[in-house]
């Protein structure tokens, strides 16, 4: 490879603090995502995870699509045994576990992997031109990043089961009839109205942030009496912070509360 | 490769100033769309919404007719012997996404309606932002007497604009309207009596665009798009809000309220 390649990242992140944009940055390849970006990506989520000025992150494409799926080229040749022992979609985990709430900005095709990647984030907030789909089965495979569970919890069996059996497309106002999509918004404002949610989300108090979302995210995992028991079990944790005693107080004085974060 | 085949281009595509005029251009067939003609429509539609320096899209046709609709004839003898025609595929990939990206575009689209249209050329002369007519041109409902239903979107223009059941005696029995006719409904903007004072009108309100600040322009269609197709009141006006913080942000609506306050002219630059 030479130097000229490598000095255009595949991810770029741009920090507005309390929150940071994320954009996936090849697209010439309408953002595929290749190894390398996905790797990348985690790191980067990973990074911001840490960060302490960092209260929200928003996921975007640049160019014309969110991400159009997998790298197809990079995937011709694999087979089972090679699949199986590099286990190249286990890396997608890493984006599962980030704990703070992240909002994918959803233009152009979220197809495949990019669909994957979207329904991956906590809300999605799409353009009007944006389209939806799990296209693999048009290339004799089968969603392999989350799909076919993702889906299927977002919209229900029925739509799961014609969209993926069909690999139709399906628009960003059909996506938000569905439930997948928390709004749909001219191009034009995308990325304001994802960072608008993002910096509202970031400013309430931290660790009631996430672990609310800890616990959103439970209700996917286990059965509902689990679910409650670990419910009650967060909450009371956060009667040991600052901010539970600030915001209660501020309620009963009537007055603005000033979170600490802590 | 002779010259004079490519010469001749059924979708001429050219840049005058702030405005991209498209002309379909088969005079012969009364500009009826073929499926290189909707290739380079979608082509030139797609480049134009990347480009910033163009304001105004204007589509028309050239000679006397507007636009014929599909030619059904070129459009089975191009489909492959023994195949049927995959009506949702040619409807898909070759005739929905004219209608939409025009309606997705970020700039204002005027349709000049220099003659008769029918057929998906219904659609797209009233896919328009801005539809400007000459008084004579004529709106045929060609899609039944072909054993057919109205598409590319013009069973929704005309029941969303007439109504449900003008726009089915439109369809069922009158068959045509005239442009005249189409104005009390709004599914036609104004008419003009000749050519010349239909070109007089565009220019017209292409300069008054020219003097308005881009991305409010664009957002204006937004949301005004989005309350035509609103259920509830609330969605307009959150339509409305989310612009607003965008816009409120913008060195061009900075620039726009001190040029009030300073009775002087503003000068816009696009962000």
């Amino acid at each position: 490879m030479n130097s000229q390649t490598t000095t255009i990242p595949v991810i770029e992140t741009v920090l507005k603090a309390p929150v940071a944009t994320i954009f996936l940055n090849r697209p010439g390849a309408l953002n595929a995502l290749s190894d390398e970006v996905i790797d990348t990506l985690a790191d980067q989520m990973e990074a911001l995870d840490r960060d302490d000025s960092i209260g929200a992150i928003v996921l975007a494409g640049r160019g014309r699509a969110f991400a159009a799926g997998a790298d197809i080229k990079g995937m011709v040749d694999a087979t089972e045994e090679e699949l199986t022992k590099l286990d190249r979609f286990a890396k997608w985990t890493r984006i599962w576990k980030i704990k703070k709430p992240v909002i994918a900005a959803v233009h152009g095709f979220a197809l495949g992997g990019g669909c994957e990647l979207a329904m991956s984030c906590d809300m999605i907030v799409a353009s009007q031109d944006a389209e939806f789909g799990q296209p693999e089965i048009l290339i004799g495979i089968m969603p392999g990043a989350g799909g076919t569970q993702r889906l299927t919890r977002a919209i229900g069996k029925s739509r799961a089961m014609e969209i993926i059996l069909t690999g139709r497309r399906f628009t960003a106002q059909e996506a938000y009839e569905y439930g997948l999509v928390n709004k749909v918004v001219p191009k034009e404002i995308l990325l304001s109205e994802a960072e608008t949610l993002a910096l509202e989300i970031a400013k309430k108090p931290r660790v009631a942030v996430l672990r609310a979302k800890e616990a959103i995210l439970k209700a996917g995992d286990v059965a509902l009496e689990d679910g409650l028991a670990f419910e009650r079990k967060l909450f009371y944790t956060l009667f040991s912070t600052e901010d539970q005693k600030e915001g209660m107080k501020a309620f009963l004085e009537k007055r603005e509360p000033r979170f600490k974060n802590k | 490769m002779s010259t004079n085949a490519t010469e001749i281009k059924e979708l001429v595509v050219e840049k005058q100033g702030i405005v991209l005029k498209i002309t379909l251009n088969r005079p012969r067939a009364f500009n009826a769309l073929t499926r290189v003609m909707l290739k380079d429509f979608k082509k030139a539609l797609r480049e134009v919404g990347e480009d910033k320096t163009v304001r105004v899209v204007v589509i028309t046709g050239s000679g006397i007719g507007f636009c014929a609709g599909a030619d059904l004839g070129r459009f089975k003898a191009e489909t492959e012997a023994g195949h049927p025609m995959d009506f949702r595929k040619d409807l898909e990939d070759n005739f929905h996404p004219i209608v939409k990206m025009i309606r997705a575009l970020p700039q204002i689209v005027v349709t000049r309606i220099n003659g008769a249209c029918a057929g998906a050329g219904l659609a797209i002369a009233l896919a328009g932002d801005v539809k400007y007519a000459l008084r004579s041109a004529k709106f045929v409902a060609a899609f039944v007497k072909v054993g057919l239903v109205p598409d590319t979107g013009s069973s929704y223009f005309f029941a969303k604009a007439l109504g449900y059941s003008r726009a089915l005696e439109f369809f069922l029995s009158k068959g045509r309207m005239s442009a005249e006719e189409l104005v009390p409904c709004g599914l036609v903007n104004q008419v003009f009596d000749s050519p010349e004072s239909l070109d007089q009108g565009i220019e017209a309100f292409v300069n008054q665009i020219a003097q308005l600040p881009p991305q409010a322009v664009t957002l204006t269609k937004r949301v005004l798009q989005e309350a035509a197709q609103a259920k509830y009141f609330d969605e307009a006006l959150n339509a409305e809000a989310a612009a607003q913080v965008f816009l409120g942000a913008t060195a061009d609506h900075a620039e726009g309220v001190s040029a009030f306050l300073e009775k002087r002219k503003p000068v816009f630059k696009g962000v």
